[in-house]
């Protein structure tokens, strides 16, 4: 994933903000402060240039950073030149230089201190789209510059001048990072602070008290997107500052249009939350631009001291106690030399409506195929993904599609429905988002096409997928059943039948149909099926909700079902049921003489065992049932040749 | 996408206009308030800038006032003195007055002003005991040579002289009487507070050689006003103190002479260093009739000889 938020800690201070985010990280809004894995969402080349105002006594601006960078597959690099990465000090160092009392000649020293970030560059690897690593290394310089007494001593004058010792102390600082992504709404970042400070050695007492703190640390940073287009982040450095912050995006004259702010507690500076930091983006394929801020909470105009710039030192030159409010300037630029976009849509297609009961059905069956164009001159992999807001809690990947050089290929489009957090009550029409993504997160192209989503109990007419509202309520039906077994137990066991199950099923059926009442489906463009359990308590239905509720009641307590889909039988479509006693022909005594009664059928292992048809709409007794399915079974299946012809199917619920 | 190019450019103009629309940021300036920056250096003053004209080592080994005269009327100095390392004792006091008459000024041939006839007066006692009047002898340099001359009177009392009559030690941290008798029937008195007594110790690391040298010099800080340490050296004779340098700072017990102030001394004295340790305080006194404007002081004075490391 390359969605790279930027953050604000003390060490983790970036001029960009937290401008970052899923939609907008085609460009590099963030730097080595932030982002130590250093991974982005960068095509090929890009240049960025960043320009500050400083709010300090002479108000003065200047280059913040300039940068380029190149992405090589999943390799990146980075390169950037800071010369507003600078910070000068004078103090007068105390010491007062008198050559005479006479002609009053007195001369204060003074000492500068100049510090800065002249360089610095870095690398990663995506190892795998959801994780990548890498290094960065920085230069810094300081150069610390006292005036000094000079006595000179002759026979005629003694005299003293001043001359400047320069001492220098110039390091390197090296980290590390690494980020897991799984998808777009986490991303979990750590990195070092100052894991490797190689330096210039200076012994001198100068360098001793004013270098830059180098203490060892980490960060860790989270990043959620817990609505769309919101994205939080959470920055947390081992030395106990932190950051809190978040920015929304929005769709916006053909780019990404970006705001939010953050603020920081950092434990070298105060009050407890030392500033804010507010943001501005604007992004589109070939440009980004940032207009970031810092404001301190406290008055930074007001005189400090050397004490203070000893004792609490400073950590890092962009973000420090003596650090003024600024106004950042970014601008990115791709200077890619790749086509903008690799892929295209050409256009997609809707295979069906939804029926959200039906879930699996879309895991198995594309529920849209969409047609898309390579426009390189390389094969190149396309991730796709969909998300429809109504239905689904995250983007739904689907299988990666290869396609040849200027080729077209299909791209089918699969979902998975959230029934816990389906967001309709009725049929409405949704709008389903297609996207392409070539190797990382940042969508090649998108598409945008209304689906209609068809409220829980609607159903698609296929008797095959019957099967999803039979299992809906599975466990009430358990116990339903399981509560009629065990009030008429004795009548069980005393029962008509020599078979276990087919006194149970008779049992059961009779005191189903004892309560039930057809009832036909409203008229409707669409056919819809109760759940068993509404059957249940409406005590009626038609004949697909009161097979699909009596299918439910044994199926669970174990009795195997199969739906007899007769179709278009007399210009109506009818479901019945069959069920399994669990008998083999040679036990056909033990229910019935009538071979026109059962039917035999092979199970898994190829042995056969008798199964008996029953019509749910026959609100008789279990025997009228029986003879009823039975008869029409015979006459549609057999006589009629149904079966031969596909007129009649029958459909195992399992 | 003629418009997105044009966009480019006009993003790539926009960038290289800032790259010529720099000010640099001002240096922030910061307030001074750590000793420990310049190791509690406040002050370095060339005590001896006319060698050619003063000898500066006049009475500076027992007095620890280094200017060559001064323009007051009556200078009145109190000093408890103590050496370490020296061959020839330990300790000793001095006591002296000198009543200037600044109408009669002395000068050499070049007219540069060597100080002022001294005047005789009645009587001078420290604590009551009698000073003795003494020739007040100045030394001056003219044409390269040494020249001595006497320019009136001064009243001195020392340790030495005091065995003849009520000896008494330097009262450190107190106070010391002192009577000037202008004539019988005319006198001014006053008491003079004294400073705690000083006691110093100076550790050289480095050596000259390196250019290295360091001197940790520590004395029992009262943390109260400042000390002055001044940087002489043994004049070949090996008696006399010809001071270079007055360092000022807190005195808070501990100051360090780096190498870049020691490294620049004449190498014939580098060998023969001596550090004073002076903790001074004055007596402010109107202008009256005797003592006219004064002079008034009282110190504690640490003189130690250092052996400098090769």
């Amino acid at each position: 994933m390359i969605f790279t938020a930027a953050s604000y800690g003390q060490q983790s201070m970036d001029f960009y903000g937290l401008s970052s985010n899923a939609y907008n990280s085609r460009f590099r809004l963030n730097s080595f402060e932030s982002n130590a894995d250093n991974f982005n969402g960068s095509k090929d080349w890009e240049l960025s240039v960043s320009f500050s105002g400083v709010n300090d006594e002479n108000k003065s601006g200047n280059i913040n950073a300039i940068s380029f960078s190149k992405r090589i597959s999943e390799h990146y690099l980075y390169a950037r030149y800071t010369p507003g990465y600078h910070q000068q000090f004078i103090f007068n160092s105390g010491v007062k230089l008198v050559v005479s009392d006479d002609i009053d000649v007195e001369t204060v020293l003074k000492t500068y201190l100049d510090y800065q970030e002249k360089f610095g560059f870095g690398y990663s690897y995506q190892f795998i789209p959801e994780l990548n690593a890498g290094f960065s290394f920085r230069y810094f310089t300081q150069e610390f510059e006292e005036e000094v007494p000079e006595p000179f001593f002759s026979d005629t004058l003694n005299y003293i001048a001043t001359k400047t010792e320069t001492t220098t102390s110039n390091f390197w600082r090296g980290d590390l990072g690494i980020t897991y992504s799984p998808n777009e709404n986490f991303r979990l970042s750590v990195s070092s602070i100052n894991l490797f400070t190689p330096e210039e050695t200076s012994t001198a007492e100068i360098a001793k008290n004013f270098s830059i703190k180098k203490t060892k640390g980490f960060a860790a940073q989270l990043s959620l997107m817990p609505l769309e287009k919101i994205t939080t982040t959470a920055v947390y450095e081992s030395s106990n500052s932190f950051l809190l912050g978040g920015n929304f995006a929005a769709d916006f004259l053909g780019g990404v249009f970006t705001f939010g702010a953050s603020v920081f507690h950092d434990k070298y500076q105060h009050p407890f939350i030392a500033g804010v930091s507010p943001f501005i983006n604007f992004s589109t394929e070939l440009y980004g631009i940032t207009l970031s801020g810092v404001k301190y909470l406290n008055d930074r105009q007001a005189p400090q001291t050397v004490s203070n710039l000893m004792e609490r030192g400073i950590h890092n030159l962009l973000n420090n106690n003596f650090s003024y409010d600024r106004l950042t300037l970014s601008i990115n630029v791709a200077l890619s030399f790749l086509p903008a976009q690799s892929v295209k849509f050409i256009d997609v297609e809707l295979k069906n409506e939804i029926y959200p009961t039906l879930g699996d059905v879309y895991l198995n069956n594309p529920f849209a195929v969409a047609r898309a164009v390579n426009m390189t001159d390389k094969t190149i992999s396309v991730k796709p993904y969909s998300f429809i807001k109504e239905i689904n809690s995250e983007n739904v990947y689907s299988p990666v599609v290869n396609i040849l050089p200027y080729d077209t290929a299909n791209i089918s489009f699969y979902t998975v429905i959230n029934l816990e957090n389906l967001k309709i009550k009725r049929r409405e029409i949704a709008q389903a988002n297609f996207y392409l993504t070539i190797g990382s997160n940042s969508a090649e192209d998108q598409f945008q096409k209304p689906i209609l989503i068809n409220d829980l109990n609607s159903w698609d007419g296929n008797v095959y997928n019957l099967r999803y509202f039979v299992k809906r309520d599975i466990s009430f039906a358990n116990q339903h059943s399981k509560l009629i077994i065990k009030e008429k137990k004795e009548e069980i066991e005393s029962g008509k039948y020599k078979s276990e199950i087919m006194n149970q099923v008779k049992i059961i059926f009779d005191d189903f149909v004892k309560k039930m009442k057809y009832i036909s489906d409203p008229r409707a463009s669409v056919e819809t099926v109760q759940f068993p359990q509404e059957t249940l308590q409406l005590k009626g239905g038609d004949c697909d909700d009161l097979s699909v509720c009596f299918a439910s009641l044994l199926e669970g307590i174990g009795i195997q079902t199969a739906f007899v889909d007769y179709k278009n039988t007399g210009g109506v479509s009818h479901v019945s049921l069959f069920f399994n006693t669990g008998l083999t022909p040679e036990e056909m005594s033990l229910i019935t003489n009538n071979d026109n009664k059962i039917v035999v059928r092979k199970n898994l292992d190829g042995n056969d065992e008798l199964w008996i048809p029953v019509e749910t709409t026959s609100l008789t007794d279990f025997e009228t049932a029986w003879s009823v399915a039975a008869e029409m079974f015979n006459r549609e299946a057999v006589e009629n040749l149904g079966l031969a012809k596909g007129s009649v199917v029958i459909v195992d619920i399992n | 996408m003629r418009v997105m190019k044009t966009i480019k450019y006009i993003l790539i103009a926009s960038t290289l206009f800032m790259l010529f629309r720099c000010t640099n940021p001002s240096p922030t300036e910061l307030i001074q308030d750590n000793t420990a920056v310049n190791e509690n250096l406040q002050q370095i003053e060339v005590v001896s800038p006319d060698p050619d004209t003063y000898v500066y080592s006049n009475g500076y080994d027992s007095t620890g006032i280094v200017e060559p005269y001064l323009n007051k009327s009556s200078v009145i100095s109190l000093s408890g003195i103590k050496y370490s390392n020296f061959d020839d004792g330990s300790q000793a006091d001095y006591y002296y007055a000198v009543f200037n008459d600044k109408s009669m000024p002395i000068l050499n041939t070049m007219g540069t002003r060597l100080g002022f006839w001294a005047r005789m007066m009645g009587g001078v006692r420290f604590n009551n005991v009698v000073a003795s009047p003494m020739q007040n002898r100045i030394r001056y340099l003219q044409n390269g040579e040494v020249h001595d001359t006497v320019i009136g009177y001064r009243f001195v009392l020392t340790r030495k002289m005091m065995h003849s009559h009520n000896k008494f030690e330097f009262p450190y941290n107190s106070k010391l009487n002192v009577r000037v008798d202008e004539s019988r029937n005319s006198f001014f008195q006053i008491d003079v507070p004294t400073p705690a007594e000083i006691s110093g110790e100076v550790n050289a690391s480095g050596s000259p050689s390196r250019n290295n040298l360091t001197l940790n010099l520590k004395w029992n800080g009262t943390n109260q006003g400042i000390i002055e340490i001044v940087i002489g050296v043994l004049e070949d004779s090996g008696n006399e103190i010809f001071p270079l340098l007055k360092l000022t700072g807190a005195d808070n017990g501990k100051m360090k002479i780096s190498s870049s102030i020691l490294e620049k001394l004449p190498d014939r004295v580098y060998k023969k260093l001596v550090i004073t340790f002076i903790r001074r305080q004055t007596k402010e006194i109107p202008e009256n009739s005797i003592l006219k404007d004064s002079y008034i002081v009282s110190q504690s004075i640490h003189n130690i000889k250092v052996e400098i490391p090769d």
